[in-house]
């Protein structure tokens, strides 16, 4: 032991290495703490460090026809796409009128809620989009009009991968914005295009949506749509359109054989 | 340092992790908010009176059928639609009832104001009853043992008054109901029936 | 040992000890200041009490875009008494609910014609405290005057700016004092026992009803 002096103050005696340690951090703790920090970050650079994180593009899962997939709580099958500028011909009550700017792309899929409670308007409305198509679409919320001369009027546009679509119930057509827990539904998206150009496949974006808070008011809501799938399907005239076109190319054909005959004879 | 100084601050280190140790077992274990913001649930059945804080509320009938006939339009399903008729009476204030949810034993809810669902129950003065009528799309594999809620406001049930009633649903109903081709469901109107 | 020179615990922490009930009073006063800001104001809760017979003043300063302005309504209750079903604006007798009854409030108001007032809200309450309000809609819209104050062929400004005033203008300006009778749809078994008459909450006129 150290010689004791006459001071009151006793001398520390000296411990093991590992109660020097405690004290030293004990009596500088904000130091410690520091190198403890950049010996952690240190530790990182094998890893990576501090080099920023790549965002990978997502890879786009090849979807086919007939298949159910799962969006959070939705599940879709997609059957088959066809265009017609009247699909509800002929029948009494129209939920769906005529379009008046060009025809509607129409996409027929069944749809399910999984899950416990409803699939909100915020996931089913921004499930699909379609892709490439080449022409403008008619937003949503506005429509084509006619005016009394029959011109069209024409509502607002919006690019292919803009364009959104109404859910519509084909057993009645009647607009579905939301589905509840266990039920099954078959339906069309519904697109409205400008003109009648359409190409002869048509390719769809699926996205996944995430579940999470938002950051403004901390509700929960299906938000941040990314693109997950692809799907090409083969697009033509509805069966109904179909018939439609071609009862007009007949009668084109039968006046063109009229006039033929009415030439040959004035000048035959 | 003096002995009794890192003894001391020893204590307070120990201390404090204890302390932290007891609120995350206290975190663990009490009722988390949803629980205990949960409402005041009165169960009752069919024709029974029950209290719903604003007023009482009594379901009086229960049908379903494979399409519904509506005043805004005509709507067919591959499931059920089920309309409930209810009387809704306000006790101290005037004011509707806007919450009606029928909810499986499964767990799975539908609610009178999503998808294509209707439920119309508008605002009546204190003591004059107002017929109600809610129409919902449900599954019929599902439904049975199902029960309906309803409640003052649709988007705050914390801490109100939900009355739960049985709709004794079993399967031969779900079998009526599914013979059963039309159903029709109207708005409300004021008035004792 | 603790030093003997050291004073009491009590001692030391004396200005914790004074201001901890101070603190705690506040700190429950930030806590309930929501139950002011979001309930009481939403509601009519600060009484103007009267009886019938006797003009009351109910008088407020408003907050509109076009500026601050006072509006002040000297309102009596001349009586409440059984109504009938009115015609609706399309001259139809509106029906009558089965369990209901119709009363009428007798009124008589005095208001700067130019003052917005159509916007006031009237209810009836009974000795057991049920308030039945005045709801236009409540039979279906059209079925009642839109505003229980304001005379229907001359209502008044809607607002304190140009257009709307120059609207009521042009329509005829309301007059500064009238009668108006206001039908009111209640429970068979509802006896009125105060009228309740408001423009903004929670400043109500509370006028009890010999």
């Amino acid at each position: 032991m150290a010689g004791v002096s006459g001071a009151d103050v006793p001398l520390e005696p000296r411990g093991s290495r590992w109660s020097r340690l405690v004290s030293l951090f004990l009596g500088h703790p904000l130091p410690t703490i520091l190198v403890a920090v950049l010996c952690v970050i240190a530790a990182t650079i094998p890893f990576g460090g501090l080099a920023r994180a790549e965002n990978k593009a997502p890879k786009l899962e090849k979807l086919q026809a007939g298949v159910e997939y799962a969006y959070g709580p939705l599940r879709i099958t997609f059957i088959e796409a066809a265009w017609d500028k009247d699909p509800q011909d002929g029948q009494t009550e129209r939920q769906i009128y005529p379009s008046v700017g060009g025809a509607y792309l129409m996409i027929h899929a069944k749809i399910r809620g999984a899950g416990k409670s409803d699939v909100p308007f915020s996931l089913l409305d921004d499930v699909l989009r379609v892709h490439d198509v080449g022409s403008m679409f008619a937003d949503t919320f506005t429509d084509d009009k006619l005016n009394d001369s029959g011109d069209v009027i024409p509502g607002e546009t919006v690019s292919d991968e803009d364009a959104e679509y109404t859910v519509i119930n084909i057993a009645d057509a009647i607009t579905l914005q939301s589905i509840g827990p266990g039920m099954t539904y078959d339906v069309v998206f519904l697109f409205n295009h400008r003109g009648t150009e359409f190409p002869d496949v048509l390719t769809l974006h699926t996205y996944n949506m995430t579940y999470r808070a938002s950051s403004i008011d901390g509700s929960f809501d299906w938000r941040d749509p990314e693109l997950s799938g692809q799907l090409t399907l083969p697009l033509k005239p509805s069966t109904a359109q179909q018939e439609r076109l071609d009862r007009a190319a007949q009668r084109a054909a039968r006046k063109a054989a009229r006039e033929q005959r009415k030439h040959s004879r004035v000048h035959g | 340092m003096s002995r009794r100084t890192r003894t001391t601050r020893a204590i307070t280190a120990v201390t404090a992790l204890a302390v932290f140790g007891l609120g995350q077992l206290l975190t663990a274990h009490l009722p988390d908010e949803m629980t205990s913001l949960r409402p005041f649930q009165t169960k009752g059945r069919i024709g029974e009176s029950v209290d719903v804080r604003t007023g009482t509320v009594r379901v009086q009938t229960v049908n379903g059928g494979t399409s519904l006939s509506s005043p805004i339009a005509g709507m067919r399903t591959s499931h059920l639609w089920v309309v409930i008729a209810y009387t809704f009476t306000p006790s101290r204030a005037t004011t509707g009832l806007s919450s009606l949810e029928i909810a499986a034993p499964n767990g799975m809810r539908w609610s009178g104001t999503e998808s294509r669902n209707q439920n119309s129950c508008t605002t009546s003065v204190p003591g004059l009853p107002i017929q109600c009528q809610a129409a919902i799309e449900v599954p019929a594999e599902y439904i049975v043992g199902a029960h309906a809620e309803l409640a003052p406001n649709a988007f705050q049930r914390q801490y109100d008054a939900v009355a739960v009633i049985d709709l004794a649903i079993t399967p031969d109903v779900v079998a009526k109901w599914k013979a059963t081709p039309e159903i029709s469901t109207q708005g409300s109107t004021l008035g004792a029936s | 040992m603790t030093s003997t020179t050291q004073p009491s615990w009590a001692r030391r922490n004396k200005w914790g000890l004074i201001l901890l009930l101070p603190a705690l009073v506040l700190a429950l006063l930030a806590a309930s200041s929501r139950v002011q800001l979001f309930w009481w104001s939403a509601d009519i809760h600060h009484p103007i009490s009267g009886t019938q017979g006797e003009p009351l003043l109910l008088s407020e300063t408003v907050q509109s875009p076009e500026g601050t302005y006072k509006r002040s309504v000297e309102l009596t209750v001349q009586g409440v008494g059984p109504g009938q079903a009115p015609t609706s604006s399309t001259g139809q007798l509106t029906d009558t609910p089965a369990g209901a009854k119709w009363l009428s409030i007798a009124l008589h108001i005095k208001a700067d014609p130019k003052a917005p007032i159509n916007v006031c809200r009237v209810a009836l309450r009974d000795a057991d405290g049920r308030r039945t309000d005045y709801d236009p809609t409540m039979l279906g819209i059209g079925t009642l005057p839109v505003s229980p104050c304001v005379p229907e062929d001359h209502p008044g400004p809607t607002g304190i700016s140009k257009e709307e005033q120059s609207k009521a203008e042009i329509a005829g300006p309301r007059p500064a004092e009238y009668d108006i009778d206001v039908p009111m749809l209640v429970a068979e078994d509802f006896k009125a026992d105060q009228v309740l008459f408001w423009l903004s909450p929670p400043t109500y006129l509370e006028i009890s009803l010999r």
